[in-house]
Formats: C-alpha cells, sequence, structure tokens
C-alpha cells in the first residue's frame, strides 16, 4: 500500500529524471564522441527523440497534477470565483475528452504497430509500438490526473464556501 | 466551411481558459469529426510525428541548461556585476535591472525565466531604494522581453522548426543587434523617467576595480555566451549541441565551482524543464497539426491575397504585418503563433526580398511584446506573482515600457541592417 501511494504522488517524476538524465548522459556522449574520439554514434539523434516523445508525454500528464499547462487567463481576470470554478471544471473534461480521443486512435496505431504491420526504426533497432505506445500512456495517466484533480476542485470549492460562511 | 468550424472551436476553448494545446486538439477533432479533408486517425498520427522531430531536441536542452543556472547561483552575481557598473548612476537599480536582464538572457533562452530569475531578487531591492512598486514591476516585467531577443532563444529555435530553411546560429547571431538595441530603449527610458521622478542611484561608488572584482566573480556566468555563439559560429556545435555543453558547463560550475546546486536542486531543475517542455511541445505539436490543415484549406493564399490587395509597396506590407502580429500577441500565446504563422506570412515578404531572418527577429520581437500586453501577458502575471501586485493596476504603468520596445520594433523592422550586421560580419 505504502509502495502504491509512493507511486501515485511520484511515478511521473521518476520517469521524467530518468528520461532527462539519460538524454544528458547520451547527448554528452554523442558531443565526446564526435569531437574528442572523432567517432559519430549513428543512433543517438534518433534515441533521443525518443526519449524526448517519452518525456513529453509523461510530462503532460505531471503537468496537469501540478496545473502548470499554458492557458489564457483572461477570463480568470473578469470573472467571479464562481463562474471560474465552473470554467476550470469545464477545462478538465474537455481535456478529458481530448485525452480520451487520441489515446484511442494511438492504441489503434499500436495494435497495428505490433501485429499487422511491425515496423522497426532503423538506426537504433527498437520496435516503433515502443515509442507510439507512450501516447496513450501519457494520457491515460493524464486522464487518472484530471479526476483526481477535478475531485480536488470540488474540495476546494466546498471548503472555500464553508470558510466565506 | 470547416475551416470556420476549426477556428471558430479553437478560439471559444481558449477564451474559456482551456489549456491552448487542448484547444487545439479539440478544434482538429472537432474538424476530423465533422468531415474535413483529414480524418482523425490521420490528425492523431500527425500529432505523434510532428514530435518525432529531431531539430526540437535542441528545446528541452535550453531549457534545462537555464533552470540549472538558476538553481546555481549565477543570477546573483549577474547582478552584483551590473551593480557595480551602473549601479552609481541615476535610476541606477532600473539600470541594473535592464543590464541583468541583457546578461541573463544571453543564459537563458526564455522571458518568463528572466522575469522570475531577476524579478524575485531585483523588484524587492528597488522598493527599498523608494522606487514605486507599479513602476519596479512593470518595468522587470518589460527587462523580461530580452530573454526571448537575446540569444539563445526557445522562440527561435521555434522559428527554425517551423522554417527548414532557417538555421538557429543564424537567428541566434541575428537578435543580438535587436536585444540590445530594445535594452537600450529600456535603458534610455528608465534614466528619463529616474531624472523626472528624482529616483537615486544605489550607494555603491563607481570603481574600475570593484567591476573587476564582480566581473571575476561572474566569469562563468559570463562564459555561457562566449560557449554557445562561439561554439555555433566557430562551426564547432550545432544549436543543440551547444544547449547540451550549456547543461553540463551549468553543472558543472554549479556544482563544483559555485558549490551552490545540490542534487535535490538538480532534479528539482529536471523536473521543472520537464513540466515547462511538455506545456510548450504540447502545444507546438498540435499547433503544427493545425498549420498543416491551414495551408490543406488554402488559408496562406488567402491571407496573401488580402495582404498583397491592400498594398503591393514592402513598406507598408511590414507596417501591415506588425499590425496584425501586435494583435496576435495580444490575445495568442506565442509558440502558437509561430509555428501556425511564419509558414504562412513568410513566403509573402520573401517575394519581396525580405531576408528570413530579418523577418525571424522581426516576428519574434514583436510577438515577445506580446509577452507584456494585456490580456494574456504571461510576463505580467510572473511579475504580478512575484509582488502581489493586481493586474490592473500593472497594466496601467506598463505603457511606456510598451512604447519603447515598439519603437525598437520599428527600427528592426526598417533597418534590417541592425539584425543582417552580425550574421553578415561572420559570413553567413
Amino acid at each position: 500500500m505504502k509502495f502504491l501511494k509512493l507511486l501515485d504522488e511520484h511515478i511521473e517524476e521518476w520517469i521524467l529524471i530518468f528520461t532527462y538524465t539519460a538524454m544528458l548522459i547520451i547527448a554528452s556522449a554523442q558531443v565526446f564522441f564526435r569531437y574528442v574520439i572523432n567517432l559519430s554514434i549513428s543512433w543517438s539523434q534518433d534515441l533521443l527523440t525518443y526519449m524526448l516523445i517519452w518525456s513529453v508525454f509523461i510530462g503532460i500528464s505531471l503537468a496537469v497534477k501540478k496545473r502548470k499547462h499554458i492557458k489564457v487567463e483572461l477570463a480568470f481576470v473578469i470573472l467571479p470565483e464562481k463562474a471560474q470554478f465552473f470554467l476550470k471544471i469545464f477545462s478538465n473534461l474537455v481535456f478529458m475528452v481530448f485525452c480520451g480521443v487520441f489515446s484511442y486512435f494511438s492504441m489503434i496505431k499500436v495494435y497495428k504497430l505490433i501485429f499487422v504491420n511491425p515496423q522497426i526504426s532503423e538506426s537504433t533497432g527498437l520496435s516503433m509500438w515502443l515509442i507510439q505506445i507512450a501516447v496513450p500512456i501519457g494520457f491515460i495517466l493524464s486522464i487518472y490526473r484530471l479526476i483526481v484533480d477535478t475531485r480536488l476542485l470540488f474540495k476546494e470549492r466546498a471548503d472555500e464556501i464553508r470558510i466565506g460562511g | 466551411m470547416h475551416i470556420f468550424l476549426l477556428l471558430a472551436s479553437f478560439f471559444i476553448f481558449v477564451f474559456l481558459s482551456v489549456p491552448i494545446g487542448v484547444s487545439i486538439g479539440i478544434a482538429l477533432c472537432i474538424y476530423g469529426f465533422s468531415g474535413g479533408a483529414m480524418g482523425l486517425d490521420y490528425i492523431s498520427q500527425s500529432i505523434f510525428s510532428s514530435m518525432n522531430s529531431f531539430p526540437l531536441i535542441a528545446i528541452p536542452f535550453f531549457i534545462l541548461a537555464g533552470s540549472i543556472m538558476e538553481g546555481g547561483g549565477l543570477s546573483k552575481r549577474l547582478i552584483n556585476l551590473s551593480n557595480s557598473m551602473v549601479g552609481h548612476v541615476r535610476g541606477g537599480l532600473g539600470i541594473v535591472t535592464v543590464l541583468t536582464c541583457i546578461f541573463f538572457g544571453a543564459i537563458s533562452g526564455s522571458a518568463i525565466a528572466t522575469v522570475a530569475a531577476i524579478g524575485t531578487i531585483m523588484i524587492p531591492a528597488m522598493e527599498e531604494q523608494g522606487y514605486p512598486k507599479s513602476f519596479a514591476t512593470a518595468l522587470t516585467a518589460a527587462a523580461g522581453v530580452l530573454g526571448t531577443i537575446i540569444p539563445p532563444s526557445i522562440p527561435m529555435v521555434m522559428y527554425c522548426v517551423a522554417l527548414p530553411a532557417a538555421s538557429p546560429g543564424n537567428m541566434f547571431m541575428g537578435g543580438v543587434g535587436p536585444g540590445l538595441l530594445a535594452g537600450g530603449a529600456l535603458i534610455v527610458l528608465v534614466y528619463y523617467i529616474a531624472r523626472r521622478d528624482g529616483y537615486m542611484g544605489s550607494n555603491v561608488k563607481f570603481s574600475i576595480k570593484n567591476v573587476l572584482k564582480n566581473a571575476i566573480e561572474a566569469i562563468w556566468a559570463l562564459f555561457v555566451p562566449v560557449i554557445i555563439i562561439g561554439g555555433i559560429y566557430g562551426g564547432i556545435f550545432s544549436a543543440t549541441e551547444a544547449a547540451v555543453v550549456a547543461c553540463v558547463y551549468g553543472f558543472i560550475v554549479g556544482k563544483f565551482i559555485y558549490r551552490e546546486l545540490s542534487i535535490k536542486a538538480t532534479t528539482t531543475a529536471f523536473i521543472s524543464s520537464a513540466i515547462t517542455v511538455s506545456s510548450i511541445l504540447i502545444v507546438v505539436a498540435t499547433g503544427s497539426v493545425l498549420g498543416k490543415i491551414l495551408t490543406i484549406e488554402g488559408v496562406p493564399k488567402m491571407v496573401e491575397t488580402a495582404l498583397t490587395s491592400m498594398s503591393s509597396n514592402i513598406f507598408v506590407l511590414l507596417i501591415v504585418i506588425n499590425l496584425i502580429l501586435l494583435v496576435v500577441g495580444c490575445v495568442m500565446e506565442t509558440f502558437t503563433a509561430i509555428i501556425i504563422l511564419s509558414p504562412i506570412l513568410y513566403p509573402i515578404v520573401a517575394q519581396y526580398g525580405i531576408d528570413v531572418y530579418h523577418f525571424g527577429v522581426m516576428m519574434i520581437l514583436n510577438l515577445s511584446i506580446g509577452f507584456i500586453t494585456p490580456p494574456v501577458g504571461s510576463n505580467l502575471f510572473v511579475a504580478c506573482g512575484i509582488t502581489g501586485m493586481k493586474f490592473e493596476d500593472l497594466v496601467k504603468s506598463i505603457w511606456p515600457f510598451l512604447l519603447a520596445l515598439i519603437v525598437a520594433l520599428l527600427l528592426v523592422t526598417f533597418i534590417p541592417s541592425i539584425t543582417l550586421f552580425l550574421p553578415n560580419l561572420f559570413g553567413m
């Protein structure tokens, strides 16, 4: 149970620290090999791009959790608090639909890449579904974070009303 | 028909404060679902493949380099250096703020990061010296704009992703002149206001010895632009490699020389950069698909006809484009605007012989001014967050700074050599 709780709190952070450290090491190695040993590694560019894709989709979920997605905050400046609350809930619902639609279509793509038309990245030898699957995983994780965040919004709202009298 | 549905739903969702990347994504869903020229499965795949692009790799590394150096004690030393150089002048601390933003802009590629890093130290310092809070906050928000003009710059990398004909190295070099010009305009304005309202200089006495002492303290920070710009221009690194080297360098300096970067601070830097990168790239990925659809639907042609029917004079065209971009910068977020608009607008002006770098720097300076215009100026929000000032009050005091930057923009628009001088000098 304790492990599950830790996982719930930090899963994205662990993955991101791992991918960013690995990206930094691979990229530094690439520079080092090229200029010091004069040997260019062919697989590093593609591998870096794949790790970036993974980190971006996992990071989308973390950005939901930390409420850091880029939005136009005009409505928050002009609307009363109650309307702002409804907008936040609405925004989370739209986000869930977005994640749902695109994880559905990328899951179909993953299925095709495994069973129908397998592709392998030439330079790295990795199966392409290993990269494509980052999309549904990131988005499903985001849906989970959005549900938790929506519940939190309702709780914050209830607290506000209680304190506000 | 479908295209109007697409654009209308995009703007509605954005103004209902749905995250921008999600607003574009949902608008794309509506477009695909209602039978537009691109099906939903194809849209979904395009979002993925627009992220599968190597030039994007430069973005996480530049952002990471910036946050590693923030955690490593570099901004404090840059402020000390600027203070020893110009602190004694009238309005000294205001000028110090602008100068530090110029230095910091050469390390960081983001306007928001610049406001946050410099503002948290300089705004309280200015208030202590008797500057009004509104002036200090507005000045810092405006000076933060320099972060994206002075290389390295995330929006410039983005421009080169959108227009593969442009190379980040040349864009960076092109940004130096306009960045210094915009900084100079702000410094002149601060000096004028300080004389008029009687703000004093700081009590630091000017001495060459003191400047040198602080320069040596800050030497490791000052070396970053040398590595990035020198490395790219000496033909040693690509822009991406320069970003990687800057990360490793920032880590070594913060960890082993200034000894202010703990393991905890490093992981925090990783996580906060990862969040920033994801929140930007979701906008870039969906935005580039939106751009593709606009092209399929013939929008660039329509824009071209509309613009050239107004006038065939390039000066008039540039003024019109600048006006459009200023409005766009007020209501739209910079990255979205660059990804969608540069492939539409550049081919139009290219027919009149406008250089790709001149246009790019002009566009980015213009859109960066959008960081300090209401209603969506992100620098204003960050600066308000630092001082707890009300957004409406800050908006009232931002006008003079806005005007100074617009003057700089006009000069950059009509004197191409401000941008092209350095790239030409280096034979690019």
